[in-house]
């Protein structure tokens, strides 16, 4: 029984008190039992622990002196493994199992089981003999371990004598020239000797003449040993020595050929190639390839380059390996890093010589992603290709294509402009077809030089670029943002001249300077000195120099400058703004929404960007066509929630929408996320239309003082629109709001925070005549009028009355105006009638307490009615019952009688209180009551004359 | 195996049921956390499912069924199409409801979008446009799962499922100018 040998231990009590203290870490936390360190005292006696134990460390654990140990500083936990330790040594399993616990401490007993065994022998022999004697004990050990220690040397000394005399015997010629056994001994242990010290300390050639000559004298000693015929074991040091020698020797000697080696490598794969052999490297070129890493980080990509510049015409590149190799060698460090400059014209050169067929060209193309600049030369060889004539179409359009993704990364492009007269020509020949992703380049430099391009275009094209390199787009983004480098990254705006006139990516973009008009050599004068527009610094210096400013080359960075846009607006260049916004829409549609995800840091960046856009907007005072174009796309791809206030912003500003598409491109989109979005949503979307509504009655307010009602709403834009168009387009959206703001209202039960934003709207709609002179008269639906008249809020209540206060003043004057002969137009007598409605319910409503009686514009059965249960259902909406106010009726009341108890709001209704309460009522700042009562109420018994003289 | 049906078990009080079919179960979950922590007033079952049709034992009463496509996987599409014929067509009076992921980014193929709008607008059902990688994403969807669900629950006075799906449906503009984005 293991268990019970365990507990018979005497050590046991002690084993406990130990496991206490690891376990207890503090000894103290158990006082009954006292610290563990005594017991063990008590147990062994300082002398018994003596024999066993060693000073100074056991497998990394340090001990402190015996003496130390025992004293009463015993406290920390590393020690007190220690007598543990000499407890285990009894050969008890059970304890082991017991501890795996502690798998450290057993880990220490393995790694010295000799010398712990002797200890637990001393130990035991000790405790037998008494503490006096163990000291002896080991003494007389040590000195018979020396003996024998002597006795060994001795032996092998005499063991390499014997052996030498045998050699010198072996040898008969050596006896000849005088040497004895004991001279070569001496001469090879010399010569190892001092080699060895040469090796190790001398560096240069000594060293390796010194390696040459250990390795001599290795092989001599190799020699002998054969001659001698011993078996391996007794030369197996030697012959080890001796490789190791021989593989530093050549090492040695491979670093100081390797330039003469490595044309001969390179010979040898050609042929190799050429016999469609694969190559297969032998061990020490491997060798010699490493060493050259250490000193030059490039080699594979280098050695690729080397092989693509020199590969002949006509190497097949199915199966071949090598090419293979190469290829993703540069594919690696193309999508990793990108490509060198000096990387590309060969590379460049290799695809389009079509040296290995067309489809090594295109995968070439593909992954030809710079990692800063195209070198120009590049470019110009890369058109030369295209002289040759024997690429396929499809090679053509795709190294246009990758041109124009790396266009402004070209490193200076004097040479390039030279030649556009040849590239104009031959991207316009017949024969490479209409490619759709040139099309909008072209048109915009047909708008510059209409000699170069003699294509026509479609008048209805859409502005905006499209990404049609969108994979070379996003290697190449991702390729520059691990480099770091922010090489003319259409994302990045750059913020205006003033703020930052040398930024790092205007010096690495340097044709920013460069004024867009001297790519035009024709055009320009010598005499003209033209003043680019980054150098502008203030206001004055604009209007000084208005006429010779240049514009910048990426028109993108006029964005952010406050000054640029001023002079953008003066300009009635159509180019410009062509320009501008065919950059704009090609960032906001590839750069921004549809190729990114939606990360925080991302998100930011377009929030910033499209900021800057909202307040260029503002400023110019009109929506750029692409930005408008990128809106109609993104509403259908939408969540409602992502960059909610800037999309928002940004559509409130876009130009009239033609009556016909705007269903389409507006109100559906907006529908579907209108109904399925949260109250806030709606809020904003209702906000949203009502400013655009206000921008484009401002529009309409101003072009139609110039152009005599036959506007073109924005001077800039192609979209010519006469009055009927405009105001088909705002009856569009006036009905559209009505139809979502009533079922809005609905589904949210009449929340007043949505009610109050359609308040808003209807406040603008009811003006549109005097304010905005557009002769149009819109009555809010049904839906929006009752829920207003009807609201728990009073605020609801007054605004409606405002609302019909002005329609009722437009409508007035709109019927003075029908009367004159010159500017006839016609409000249907519909709009007249709908109006006398709201008037009546209004006023039999909050006035005249004849609600739900017939003819009185609300009405319901009068069963309904009954079976609310209200005695005098008709009198429920007056001014003093009305939910609304009837916090207002109560105050007045209390005013009025203020020592009456009970409280009987009919006696307001009787006689002068009337009046005085509907002053008050002004009084608390219910001017829209007001107004519409002194306007409806002149005279105040008549309101059906009031109707009457309307229609 | 029969179609699932909405009216056949009995609506309880304050409590809507919806069902997420998510093929890939990606986003399932986090959805379904999102709807639950939203939702205060009422009483809101999320069930999951990989596809359709349930199993006959235990059918829950479902009163929304939401589809969940994401645009990167064609299996996604398939998946949801393959459902859809477990559906009874009582559904799909404003009891179905798609919601798709990833439809702005233009390296997707753009024809999945095209046909998954065209299978919508055919169902007349509401298709929502999902940002799943973030937060406020996954928040808004499912505010916007919510007001389809009390809707289609008969939570909301005076509007039904079909009259709101009337109003949300998706549709495919004819207009070629702003169909194809190639």
């Amino acid at each position: 029984m293991a268990n019970k040998d365990f507990l018979e231990d005497p050590f046991l009590h002690n084993y406990e008190d130990y496991l206490m203290s690891v376990w207890g870490r503090n000894p103290d936390r158990h006082p009954s039992k006292g610290p563990a360190w005594s017991c063990v005292r008590e147990t062994m006696g300082p002398g018994e622990s003596e024999g066993f134990l060693v000073p100074g460390s056991v497998g990394g654990l340090s001990y402190p002196s015996t003496e130390d140990q025992f004293s009463t500083r015993p406290c920390s936990p590393t020690p007190r493994l220690f007598p543990k330790r000499s407890h285990l040594r009894c050969p008890r399993p059970p304890e082991l199992s017991l501890l795996r616990r502690h798998p450290p401490e057993l880990s220490l007993l393995r790694r010295h089981p000799p010398e712990l065994a002797g200890q637990w022998s001393g130990a035991q022999a000790g405790r037998r003999r008494g503490s006096g004697s163990s000291s002896t004990a080991t003494a007389g050990r040590q000195q018979r371990q020396q003996r024998q220690e002597r006795q060994h040397i001795n032996s092998t000394a005499a063991l390499a004598k014997r052996a030498y005399k045998s050699y010198a015997k072996a040898l008969p010629g050596l006896k000849k020239l005088g040497i004895s056994s004991v001279l070569l001994r001496k001469i090879i242990g010399t010569l190892e000797v001092s080699c060895g010290v040469v090796l190790t300390l001398v560096p240069g050639r000594p060293k390796d003449v010194a390696n040459f000559l250990l390795l001599l004298v290795m092989l001599a000693v190799l020699f002998f040993h054969q001659l001698v015929g011993d078996p391996l074991k007794r030369y197996a040091h030697a012959l080890v020595f001796g490789i190791l020698l021989t593989c530093r020797l050549l090492i040695a000697r491979q670093s100081e050929e390797r330039p003469e080696r490595e044309e001969t490598r390179e010979q040898q794969v050609n042929a190799e190639e050429k016999n469609k052999v694969k190559v297969s490297y032998d061990r020490s070129l491997r060798v010699a390839e490493n060493e050259r890493k250490k000193s030059e980080a490039e080699d594979p990509f280098l050695l690729a380059l080397k092989y693509f510049s020199r590969v002949e015409d006509g190497t097949p590149w199915k199966g071949n390996d090598v090419l293979e190799r190469h290829v993703a060698v540069v594919e690696r460090l193309a999508l990793s890093q990108g490509l060198p400059p000096e990387a590309i014209p060969v590379l460049l050169d290799f695809a389009l010589s079509l040296r290995m067929g067309t489809t090594l060209c295109v995968r070439m193309l593909k992954i030809l992603i710079p990692a800063s600049v195209v070198p120009q030369d590049a470019v110009i060889q890369g058109v030369s290709w295209l002289c040759v004539g024997k690429m396929p179409i499809g090679t053509q359009v795709m190294f246009l294509r990758w041109l124009l993704t790396v266009f402004d990364l070209i490193d200076s492009k004097d040479q390039l402009r030279a030649i556009y007269g040849f590239i104009f020509s031959f991207v316009t020949e017949e024969s490479l077809g209409r490619q759709p992703f040139l099309m909008h380049l072209l048109a915009l430099y047909k708008v510059f030089s209409p000699e170069l391009v003699t294509l026509s275009f479609p008048s209805k094209m859409k502005s905006g670029f499209k990404n049609h390199n969108s994979t070379w787009k996003a290697a190449l983004s991702s390729v520059q943002r691990r480099n770091n480098v922010e090489v003319a990254s259409d994302l990045r705006l750059t913020f205006g001249v003033r703020e930052q006139p040398v930024s790092k990516k205007r010096k690495m973009n340097s044709h920013l300077t460069v004024p867009a008009v001297s790519s035009l050599p024709l055009r320009v004068s010598s005499s003209k000195k033209a003043l680019p527009l980054e150098q502008l610094r203030a206001f004055p210096q604009l209007l000084q120099n208005l006429d010779r400013i240049e514009l910048p080359a990426q028109m993108g960075s006029m964005l952010g400058s406050s000054l640029a846009l001023h002079y953008m607006d003066c300009l009635r260049d159509s180019s410009a703004f062509l320009r501008l916004n065919f950059w704009l829409g090609h960032a906001l549609h590839e750069e921004f929404l549809f190729c990114r995800e939606a990360s925080s840091q991302n998100m930011e960046e377009a929030a910033r960007f499209l900021n800057t856009l909202i307040s260029t907007q503002r400023l110019l005072q009109e929506g750029f066509s692409s930005t408008e174009v990128f809106l109609y796309r993104f509403l259908r791809v939408w969540d409602g929630s992502l960059l909610r206030p800037q999309i928002l912003a940004l559509l409130s500003d876009i130009s009239v929408v033609p009556s016909s598409r705007i269903k389409v491109l507006l109100f559906e989109p907006l529908m579907q996320l209108f109904f399925t979005s949260s109250l806030f949503f709606k809020c904003s979307v209702i906000e949203c239309l009502n400013s655009m509504l206000l921008k484009w009655l401002t529009w309409h307010s101003v072009y139609a003082l110039e152009d005599e009602l036959d506007i073109s709403v924005s001077s800039q834009t192609p979209v010519n629109m006469t009055l009927s168009g405009l105001m088909d387009s705002v009856v569009e959206l006036v009905q559209f709001v009505g139809r979502i703001s009533t079922i809005g209202l609905q589904l949210e039960g009449y929340h007043t925070l949505l009610l109050s934003f359609t308040l808003d709207f209807y406040e603008t709609v009811c003006d549109m005549y005097l304010k905005y002179d557009l002769p149009l008269v819109l009555m809010p639906p049904a839906g929006v009028f009752y829920p207003a008249l009807l609201s728990t809020s009073p605020v609801s209540v007054d605004r409606l009355c405002h609302i019909m206060h002005r329609y009722r003043t437009n409508l007035v004057s709109a019927k003075r105006q029908e009367k004159q002969p010159e500017k006839p137009f016609h409000i249907s007598r519909k709009t007249y009638r709908e109006f006398n409605q709201y008037v009546v319910s209004m006023v039999s409503c909050l006035w005249n307490s004849r609600a739900f009686l017939p003819g009185m514009g609300i009405e319901l059965g009068e069963d309904v009615l009954a079976r609310s249960k209200v005695s005098e259902y008709w009198s429920t909406f007056n001014l003093i019952h009305h939910p609304a106010f009837m916090s207002c009726a109560i105050d007045f009341h209390q005013k009025c009688w203020p020592e009456r108890k009970e409280l009987d709001l009919n006696s307001i209704k009787v006689g002068k209180r009337w009046d005085w309460y509907t002053e008050f009522l002004f009084s608390q700042g219910f001017h829209g009551i007001k107004e519409f009562v002194q306007s409806s109420f002149s005279r105040r018994s008549s309101i059906k004359e009031t109707g009457n003289d309307l229609q | 195996m029969s179609l699932l049906k909405p009216l056949n078990k009995l609506p309880e009080l304050n409590t809507a049921n919806v069902l997420l079919v998510e093929n890939e179960e990606l986003f399932q979950k986090k959805l379904a956390d999102a709807i639950v922590l939203l939702e205060n007033n009422v009483n809101v079952i999320v069930r999951l499912a990989r596809s359709l049709p349930l199993p006959l034992e235990s059918r829950p009463r479902i009163d929304l069924v939401v589809f969940i496509v994401h645009l990167n996987s064609e299996q996604s599409l398939l998946s949801a199409e393959a459902s859809l014929k477990h559906l009874d067509s009582s559904y799909f009076l404003g009891k179905v409801c798609f919601l798709v992921t990833g439809a702005r980014c233009g390296t997707l193929p753009y024809e999945r979008l095209t046909s998954l709008k065209k299978l919508a607008a055919t169902l007349n059902s509401p298709l929502l446009m999902t940002e799943d990688r973030t937060t406020e994403g996954v928040n808004t969807v499912a505010q916007r799962v919510l007001a389809v669900l009390r809707v289609a629950a008969g939570l909301v006075p005076m509007a039904t499922g079909l009259y709101l799906s009337s109003l949300t449906r998706c549709t495919v503009p004819t207009d070629p100018d702003w169909q194809n984005q190639d």
